[in-house]
């Protein structure tokens, strides 16, 4: 057993089973030695995910003009590497765009080069739209 | 900051030539702003001069607001004296201002024989006092005034009362500030030099002395320093902490008259007690442990667990759910901690200074009473001419959600925001949340709507309206974000912008 | 003008509770309102941009907006009515069923409504609630007040947190103040077990190295005008915090992530049975009150731990309130009530009629590896499963029928080491 090696307990989050799985490896190296008590096969690949190359969906809000709320939020449209965050968390907070935004709507299409888009998750109608409300 | 500043030169504009007036108040707590409405009725300047950024943030909004019958003060006192006037005064008083006042009366509650004899002891000193309709009662009239309650004995004061002691100081304010009274916030005096036919009053950034004929010192806590800066000597204010816990509004309709203990003979307070408030939710407390801050209004876990304790045990239908909310106040005491008890309140004129000290409990009850001697005072130095057009009384402020129906109509239909909720918990409206804010003397801070119109004060603690309120504030009165503080200057509620401002290109 | 409006069943809040409530009373015939006091549909999921919802629903990681949509969505296409910027001021009963007083910008009127579903959620316990000792200045927040305040209103209420109490809200809130460049001195957690779920322990502390103290709480909190820091304490062995071993922690703006509270006042007022543990009205397997047509649903009942399971529950809510207006909830022929055994904190539903089955929920009181849920009436053993781990923070349901159970018996769950 190599010198750096630690043991961690990892609940998994692929399905609600929250199986408590153990792992063994050299964070220095990211080598993994060995990975138990996960129930199934998708259980062990999520552990090696999060070991070698972790992936974080990113969300957060992007600044929207004209719009009946100052913020539209907004997710990447799949999970990105998490050494890539704080790149993409600085160029999102300088961006802006206009109202409206609909659930679903491309806000930026692959900022980075990743082949990652910025997807809105909120609706945000126009300012001027509040007072066209159906009447009741 | 910029509001503020604004706020500060338009305060200064004097600057060049000094400003006088005739009588300066030191403090816009109870007393001054007791003080200010009574010599507001003549034709006289008076200025208040308050080094927090609204009336009422000190101890005048820090206590359990009972309006005292009187029986505790030793007879001759000026605490007894002005505690049976003020209690005479203080309905009258609060329908003209429109502040909620209910008559509860009050158990002083004995346990053993021993404090039977303490009942006649009291019952006497209150009668020799001037307290009306005290009687000492038995079990069963106990009961059918309180049921539950336990004790052997009590001593019944029926003219022992609540009111909401901060309600109370800002209506004086805004009834003084509606006839003429000038009030300077977040001025700190630091110097009184004794000038020809008068003073001049420094404030700590040396911006506007005022020249004034007559100086009431109302500080407080800080009496003893004003008193000092006026070559007055040998005055010392102990600040003595009172910790309280305010319960659910749930439980409020569980106590129908105020229960105190026998208090001890030595005890600084009146024992931790439950108080209900005008607004339906009960105190416990208040702790009395004396303290080396006079700005230090912090609870403590230590007190905190023992009024939890004491409130189980009186409340046996508390649940942990049910506190909401926790306070200290700082009582103004002359007597030092090795000699603990009360001493009697000083309302003395130095010659054109008038010096008012120890205004601890009962001062709340005190305030109409000692705001009508101040007045006799300054009648001494300066003849007092009536005003032709003062005006004593505030509008109806009406609390939309207890209004009859009928009533709601008419207001909905005259202003929209009346529907609109902004604070769940006391069902305030946006109307109402508005309408404090437009109140303010001072400078708009969360604490100052907040005891205006009580807004942020339910079971939620503002987890619901803050963030409302933040909105309304910029968006109906160009409060912006940057410039919204919690009770003035270096306390800002907010941080920065999550994202840039929208540019107005 | 007041106005005077009947509907079969009237549902009190938009969250994903009253949403899903709402979707499935109107697909089973029912004509229903739903009255929220927001600007829109969608509850608390509005300002939870975080992904995670749904996973057990659709199978996908939802932020809490889409979650929402795709219900509000479903309430449109069904014909369910919504009712936004209204306020539900009081609420009584009448011979035909309920009245709500209504308020909302301009008009005053009141709903008239046969059944009513109770899905107003839940509101976060405050620093008073915790007993916080120190002083009130400017920028303690609860978790979820400084999530409305970023996610909704651009807003960031300060630079340098602590965050106190470890349930999801903080946990979530700490990453989220994090990635847009304020920092996270640490959460605290008096309980020696987090509160919040692994996965947001997870992704939200680990991956942003934010240390959790288990077993800490606060001594003082400082400050007299804006927060200037904290001391912290670990628990003693008495219970009580250790101050020998007290630690300043430098910070402006505390947050608070200390549990959450049932928003009942309108249940109380109409005098329904309480659950003092819940803090949530009693009800029977229909998810009826203990008053007659008075439903609820969601965190008003019982705080939960994922949306989806709030979804589920409400819809069955939903369900049941129409099938009572259709008059087919039978009279009820035995009472069976249900209790927390050992190791259990409480069970809902509290009491059944036995007319089949139901989905009981249940948690744990603390953490334990390795036991078995035991259902028992009696002696007799009705239930058993194994499970591998347990913890507070994560609700246990359960499928049971208790067709063959006697009347008037009482059930009670028991968790214990296998």
């Amino acid at each position: 057993m190599c010198e750096h090696e630690v043991t961690e307990i990892m609940t998994c989050i692929i399905c609600p089973n929250s199986c408590r799985i153990e792992v063994q490896y050299d964070p220095q190296d990211r080598k993994i030695s060995r990975i138990s008590f996960a129930r199934c096969p998708k259980g062990v690949q999520w552990v090696e995910q999060e070991i070698l190359h972790p992936m974080r969906t990113v969300c957060t809000s992007v600044r929207v003009l004209g719009g009946r709320d100052p913020l539209v939020s907004v997710r990447t449209s799949v999970p990105v590497p998490k050494d890539v965050i704080e790149k993409l968390m600085r160029f999102i907070s300088t961006l802006q765009v206009e109202a409206p935004c609909h659930i679903g709507d491309l806000i930026c299409r692959d900022p980075l080069g990743i082949e990652v888009d910025l997807i809105a998750t909120r609706e945000v109608t126009c300012r001027d739209a509040q007072f066209t409300k159906a009447g009741r | 900051m910029n509001y503020f500043g604004l706020f500060r030169a338009i305060v200064c504009v004097y600057d060049t030539s000094m400003k006088h007036v005739d009588v300066i108040i030191i403090g816009a707590g109870i007393i001054g702003c007791a003080a200010a409405r009574e010599l507001s009725r003549y034709q006289i300047s008076v200025a208040v001069l308050e080094k927090e950024y609204d009336t009422g943030f000190g101890t005048s909004s820090r206590n359990s607001g009972v309006v005292h019958s009187g029986i505790h003060y030793r007879s001759g006192t000026l605490r007894a004296i002005h505690a049976v006037r003020g209690n005479h005064m203080m309905q009258q008083l609060c329908e003209q201002l429109q502040v909620p006042f209910k008559p509860t009366g009050k158990l002083t509650v004995a346990f053993d024989r021993s404090q039977c004899e303490e009942l006649k002891v009291l019952k006497a000193q209150g009668e020799a006092n001037g307290v009306p309709g005290l009687e000492i009662i038995d079990v069963e009239r106990m009961q059918r005034l309180q049921p539950g309650i336990s004790g052997i004995q009590a001593l019944y004061s029926p003219s022992t009362a609540i009111i909401s002691p901060y309600e109370l100081t800002i209506a004086c304010a805004e009834s003084a500030h509606h006839n003429g009274v000038e009030f300077h916030f977040g001025h700190t005096v630091s110097a009184i030099d004794r000038a020809e036919d008068g003073f001049i009053v420094h404030d700590a950034e040396g911006l506007c002395p005022i020249h004034a004929a007559i100086v009431i010192n109302a500080a407080g806590l800080y009496a003893d320093s004003i008193a000092q800066m006026a070559g007055i000597q040998g005055i010392t204010i102990y600040p003595c902490k009172g910790e309280y816990y305010v319960l659910d509004k749930r439980l409020g309709d569980q106590l129908d008259v105020l229960i105190y203990p026998v208090p001890g003979h030595h005890s600084s307070g009146l024992g931790i007690h439950l108080t209900q408030t005008v607004d339906g939710n009960i105190l416990i407390g208040p702790s009395t442990a004396y303290s080396d801050s006079k700005e230090h209004t912090g609870t403590t876990s230590e007190i905190l667990r023992a009024l939890r304790a004491a409130g189980h045990t009186l409340l046996p239908t508390l649940s942990e759910g049910d506190f909401i909310r926790t306070f200290a106040g700082l009582r103004p005491k002359l007597n030092p901690p090795e000699v603990g008890g009360f001493g009697d309140f000083i309302l003395e004129d130095h010659d054109r200074f008038i010096l008012l000290a120890g205004i601890e409990s009962p001062g709340l009850t005190a305030a109409p009473s000692l705001a009508l001697e101040i007045v006799a005072l300054v009648r001494s130095h300066l003849s007092l001419v009536e005003k032709q057009h003062w005006s004593g009384t505030l509008p109806a402020r009406e609390r939309f959600l207890e209004l009859p129906l009928d009533r709601q109509q008419q207001l909905v239909e005259q202003d929209p925001d009346h529907g609109s909720i902004v604070c769940r918990c006391e069902g305030i409206t946006k109307a109402e949340v508005l309408q404090a804010v437009d109140r303010i003397i001072g400078p708009v801070t969360y604490t100052g709507i907040k005891l205006r119109c009580r807004s942020m004060m339910g079971r939620c603690q503002g987890g619901f309206c803050i963030p409302r309120i933040a909105q309304l504030l910029e968006e109906e009165r160009g409060i912006t974000m940057d410039q919204q503080q919690l009770k003035g200057p270096g306390s800002p509620m907010y941080h920065r912008h999550l994202r840039p401002e929208e540019s107005t290109s | 003008m007041r106005q005077l409006q009947h509907v079969d069943i009237a549902v009190i809040g938009a969250g994903p509770a009253g949403l899903a409530a709402a979707a499935a009373a109107r697909s089973a015939g029912a004509a229903v309102i739903i009255i929220e006091r927001d600007d829109r549909a969608g509850g608390i999921l509005n300002q939870c941009i975080h992904d995670g919802f749904g996973l057990q629903r659709f199978d996908c990681a939802l932020t809490g907006g889409e979650y929402a949509h795709i219900d509000e969505l479903a309430c449109r296409d069904a014909g369910v009515e919504l009712l936004t910027d209204t306020y539900v001021s009081s609420i009584e009963r009448t011979e035909s069923g309920f009245a709500l007083h209504t308020m909302t910008t301009g008009l005053i009127s009141v709903i008239t409504a046969a059944a009513v579903i109770l899905a107003m959620g839940c509101r976060e316990r405050t620093a008073g609630a915790i007993s916080l000792p120190g002083t009130r200045p400017a920028g303690i927040y609860t978790a979820g007040t400084a999530q409305r305040l970023t996610n909704m209103q651009n807003i960031m209420t300060g630079s340098r947190f602590l965050i106190i109490g470890s349930g999801d809200i903080g946990l979530i809130m700490a990453r989220r103040v994090t990635l847009e460049g304020g920092s996270v001195a640490a959460v605290t957690e008096i309980q020696p077990y987090p509160g919040g779920l692994d996965r947001n322990i997870r992704q939200c502390l680990t991956d942003f190295s934010i240390p959790l103290y288990l077993e800490t709480g606060i001594v003082e909190i400082l400050g007299t005008d804006r927060v200037t820091g904290a001391l912290i304490a670990p628990v003693g062995r008495d219970g009580l915090l250790d101050t020998t071993r007290s630690t300043h922690i430098p910070c402006d703006t505390i947050l608070l992530s200390v549990g959450l509270i049932p928003e009942n006042e309108l249940t109380r007022s109409l005098d329904a049975v309480m659950d003092p543990v819940t803090g949530g009205p009693a009800v029977d397997e229909h998810l009826m009150t203990s008053v007659p047509g008075l439903f609820a649903c969601g965190n008003v009942l019982q705080v939960h731990d994922v949306v989806d399971l709030v979804s589920q529950e409400a819809a069955h809510a939903g369900t049941c309130a129409a099938a009572y207006l259709r008059g087919e909830r039978a009279e009820k022929r035995k009472t069976i009530t249900l209790q927390a055994g050992e190791g259990i904190r409480y069970v809902l539903p509290q009491s059944m009629s036995a007319q089949g089955s139901t989905l009981l929920s249940c948690r744990v009181r603390k953490p334990m590896e390795d036991v078995t849920i035991q259902i028992r009436s009696g002696s007799e053993l009705i239930y058993r499963q194994q499970l591998p781990y347990v913890q507070p923070s994560e609700m246990i349901q359960i499928p049971l029928d208790l067709s063959e159970t006697a009347a008037d018996t009482s059930v009670e769950v028991h968790c214990v080491r296998t």
